[in-house]
């Protein structure tokens, strides 16, 4: 629930790709046209040459140098601040009511207090995220194995209902019910 | 989550978390990119100041490319593979095995392991059995559930089936499940 922007993301991913099939296509094509007219039974000419030689051994081979190191400079720099810039958006303030502050581990309390006696229950987490201008809270409920589903949710409804009133405001919430390494090494439930 | 923008909000945290965000791979994509550069450029700046060079002199590179050697169209081959990938991760939803169920008040989703394990539970008890009986597979709108009885205690398919059908509809899941029930041939040993 980071603040991420996923478009932007599957562009940077489909433009890489692209970039990558089009220079893997430039790489083969020499070899490709040369067998192409081999197996044609045609006179294969020279190849053209880019003039890499005549360009790195020219007066303007420092420029050349110059380019390439700035353009790699521009390249890193570009990566880094996107690397960086994913996954952002996690705050610790749930709710901020004229100078009063409700933290996370406030909510996080709330909420194993209540879903604490849930047989089913083995984890609860939560963590805050600022969304569109939102705070958005994400709990990750932590079940046993083979776990009475419907109960579980009533408890998490239960929950949601005692965190609005203690909070006093109506956050928005996701609620996860998964398993995990936990899960496995509880006990599974039983029958009441 | 009352009023409209509520819903929209609602729906654009469940859309978020019912799919992956692909931050990692857009990030790993644009680092090897830029390194991709950097090295190119490593090579044409140290071919520019005539030192020696990391790998291979770019007039050098350039013979390779031009008669086709094979650790260039190994390249190419590797590049492909790549740029498939990274297209696939662009084009594909990228949906987790998670299932949204019907709320007023919150978004609640559910792993389907979790969904698969609360089926084969409510089936164990209702046929009798121990929960090992019963495997359960979720599809993103089917439930198949596979009954293994206990020898010498035949099982009614139909009263499995509506036990199914009612679990699921009392889930509430969206998109809604349409269960499956089977029940197997071979028994097992009651123990």
């Amino acid at each position: 629930m980071t603040r991420s922007n996923r478009t932007l993301n599957r562009l940077v991913l489909a433009l890489v790709g692209v970039l990558a099939l089009a220079l893997a296509a430039a790489l083969a094509w020499p070899a490709a046209a040369r067998a192409h007219l081999e197996v044609a039974g045609l006179v294969v000419p020279p190849a053209p040459r880019l003039g890499l030689d005549a360009l790195l051994d020219g007066s303007d081979r420092l420029v050349v140098a110059g380019i390439a190191a700035g353009g790699a400079l521009v390249a890193l720099v570009l990566a880094v601040l996107w690397a960086a810039s994913r996954g952002r958006g996690g705050t610790a303030t749930v709710v901020d009511v004229d100078g009063v502050r409700v933290d996370i581990h406030a909510v996080r309390d709330v909420l194993e207090s209540s879903l604490g006696p849930t047989p089913a229950v083995v984890g609860v987490g939560a963590t805050a995220h600022r969304l569109r201008g939102r705070t958005a809270l994400k709990v990750t409920v932590l079940t046993r194995r083979h776990a009475d589903l419907p109960a579980l949710l009533d408890g998490v409804r239960t929950a949601i209902d005692d965190l609005d009133a203690a909070l006093g405001a109506c956050v928005p919430v996701v609620v996860r019910v998964r398993t995990g390494l936990r899960s496995s090494l509880a006990r599974e439930q039983r029958a009441e | 989550m009352s009023t409209n923008a509520d819903g929209r909000f609602a729906r654009t945290l469940a859309r978020r978390e019912m799919h992956r965000s692909r931050s990692v791979a857009s990030s790993v994509a644009a680092v090897l990119a830029a390194l991709a550069v950097t090295y190119a450029a490593i090579e044409l700046v140290l071919a520019g100041f005539r030192l020696l060079p990391l790998l291979v002199r770019p007039a050098d590179a350039e013979s390779a490319w031009l008669t086709g050697a094979p650790l260039v169209l190994a390249a190419a081959g590797a590049l492909v593979v790549l740029g498939v990938i990274a297209l696939l991760l662009a084009v594909l939803s990228q949906r987790r095995p998670r299932h949204r169920l019907d709320d007023a008040r919150s978004v609640i989703l559910v792993d389907d392991d979790v969904l698969a394990s609360a089926v084969s539970r409510r089936l164990a008890r209702f046929a009798g059995v121990a929960a090992e009986q019963v495997r359960t597979a979720v599809g993103r709108g089917s439930l198949a559930v596979l009954v293994r009885p206990t020898s010498g205690r035949p099982l009614v398919q139909a009263e499995l089936d509506d036990t199914a059908a009612a679990f699921a509809t009392a889930l509430a899941a969206r998109p809604r499940l349409r269960s499956r029930v089977t029940v197997a041939r071979d028994g097992v040993v009651a123990r």
